[in-house]
């Protein structure tokens, strides 16, 4: 008699787009890339086709700081994903970021009680796969 | 437009499929029902479907074998097509697929699903837990503000009886709850519920035949967020569609917040109910906490809400139960839970995290 033994729960992983494949990109090389308005110049996150401001569709990335304030945050306790079970409870900070945009993502190193809004937080990288890499924040 | 008499022969020319009658045919009516239209539903777009519908009704029954009933009344049956409409939701919320799975199937999710779900991001409790903290942290809002819409909802729920949580709540077992999403604990969530509901539009004309008491729609409209597909990248998150529908909606209705008797919320959860308090403009913003205490939001209150439950205790029917039991409310047939003398009542409705909308019912005299 064998014992079937249940396949570990995987990560839920991005599957990068036309438009979100230099972002992805950037972060496996440990850079921060975002997409900027190649028209108006201004930044947007997510990636999309068109710039929201003047509806220009075309775009360049540029490399931006990884420094950022916290503007919300939340405590994940029940896992929605049995992938998570095993990280719960884990934070999710939105973080503006000093280039301007905003990001969502895990929140390490630090107690979710002493937290406030405005705090400095720096956006780092963590390999998860051979082709993904998935931004954390911690203290600044 | 050369009259032509609406005849037998008129009408056998219709249905042999005579392209000169029913050139006209079409001209002459739409023109009655895109006027009738126009006053009833908010934009052309709309107005010209509904008009192209209803020419493909009636030619579906005067080609079909039996024909018009009463060929002498084809006027009164053209432009009475569309005079009732039904509405229904059914939802396998409970048995089908749960919360956390549906939100990724959706492609207006597309970017949520890339970009939220790989850093654990994927249900609404969570998605909408980060405004939620974020009014507390700005505004002093706390977890004893959730608890009592949540307590008066359930106290609600159970004098209306079908309902799927039918226990008395108290303040320190909605303490006691397991947390969910950091600020919302368990009973700060709606129901993942099976069930349906309906309701049954009509022309005001028609309405006022039947025996039922007759309530009027006085306002209605919708609003859509900044980047309606994520929360998170919206500039303030607290300001959802809601917020555009109240301002075109109060003045339709002409009525102000003060007017409202009987309110139904969209309570997908307890601090929604909170928020949209004030983007209704019942109070200031950052003022939705205090506001919804002291029996203020219960039933005897300044402003009664969720007489029947809502998505919190009594089901989560996609929000129809609340246009349901508004109606209800002011055909004074609440029961238990009616609001005294209630005359205007506001019901509003969700989507998609953030499309907001209301409508402003009143008890015609």
């Amino acid at each position: 008699m064998s014992t079937i033994v249940p396949a570990a729960p995987e990560r839920p992983l991005p599957t990068p787009t036309r438009d979100s494949q230099p972002y992805w990109d950037g972060m496996r090389e440990g850079r921060f890339m975002l997409q900027h308005c190649a028209s108006c110049g201004k930044v947007r996150h997510y990636p999309r086709p068109v710039c929201p401001h003047c509806f220009s569709m075309e775009s360049e990335f540029k490399e931006a700081p990884t420094g950022g304030t916290l503007h919300a945050w939340t405590v994940c306790h029940h896992p929605f994903n049995f992938f998570f079970k095993a990280q719960a409870p884990y934070i999710v900070a939105l973080v503006d970021m000093d280039a301007g945009v905003r990001v969502n993502a895990p929140l390490r190193g630090i107690d979710a009680a002493g937290l406030e809004l405005g705090q400095k937080l720096r956006l780092q990288f963590e390999p998860v796969s051979k082709e993904v890499t998935l931004p954390f924040f911690v203290a600044a | 437009m050369q009259f032509e008499a609406f005849d037998a022969s008129y009408l056998k020319r219709l249905k042999d499929g005579d392209i000169q009658t029913q050139e006209h045919f079409v001209a002459y009516f739409g023109e009655l029902i895109q006027k009738k239209l126009r006053s009833r539903v908010s934009s052309s777009q709309q107005a010209a479907d509904l008009c192209q519908e209803t020419f493909v009704r009636v030619f579906k029954m005067v080609r079909s074998d039996s024909g018009l009933r009463h060929p002498e009344r084809l006027g009164p049956y053209v432009v009475s097509v569309c005079n009732h409409v039904l509405i229904s939701v059914g939802r396998t919320g409970y048995s089908g697929a749960r919360v956390s799975t549906r939100l990724q199937q959706f492609p207006q999710f597309a970017l949520a699903a890339e970009f939220e779900a790989p850093i654990g991001m994927f249900a609404p409790a969570q998605l909408y837990a980060q405004g939620a903290r974020r009014h507390m942290q700005l505004y002093g809002t706390t977890s004893r503000h959730f608890a009592e819409v949540a307590v008066v909802t359930r106290r609600h729920a159970i004098l209306n009886g079908n309902v799927v949580m039918n226990k008395p709540l108290t303040v320190e077992e909605h303490h006691a709850s397991r947390m969910i999403a950091d600020p919302f604990r368990l009973f700060d969530c709606s129901l993942e519920s099976d069930g349906g509901a309906a309701v049954i539009v009509s022309a005001a004309d028609r309405a006022r035949d039947l025996r039922k008491p007759l309530v009027t729609v006085m306002g209605v409209a919708e609003g859509h967020p900044e980047s309606p597909a994520s929360i998170a990248q919206r500039p303030d998150l607290l300001e959802f569609g809601l917020a555009k529908a109240a301002a075109r909606a109060y003045p339709m209705a002409g009525v102000g917040p003060k007017d409202i008797d009987v309110a139904e919320i969209y309570d997908c959860f307890t601090f929604t109910v909170i928020n949209q308090l004030e983007l209704l403009g019942f109070c200031k913003t950052g003022e939705g906490g205090p506001f919804v205490m002291d029996g203020r939001i219960a039933l005897g209150g300044a402003l009664p809400i969720n007489t029947h439950g809502g998505l919190l205790s009594q089901g989560h029917v996609v929000g129809l139960n609340h246009v349901i039991e508004l109606t209800r409310q002011l055909r004074r047939e609440a029961g238990k839970a009616q609001v005294k003398d209630a005359e205007v009542g506001l019901v509003t409705g969700y989507g998609d995290m953030g499309d907001g909308s209301l409508a402003i019912l009143r008890r015609a005299a």
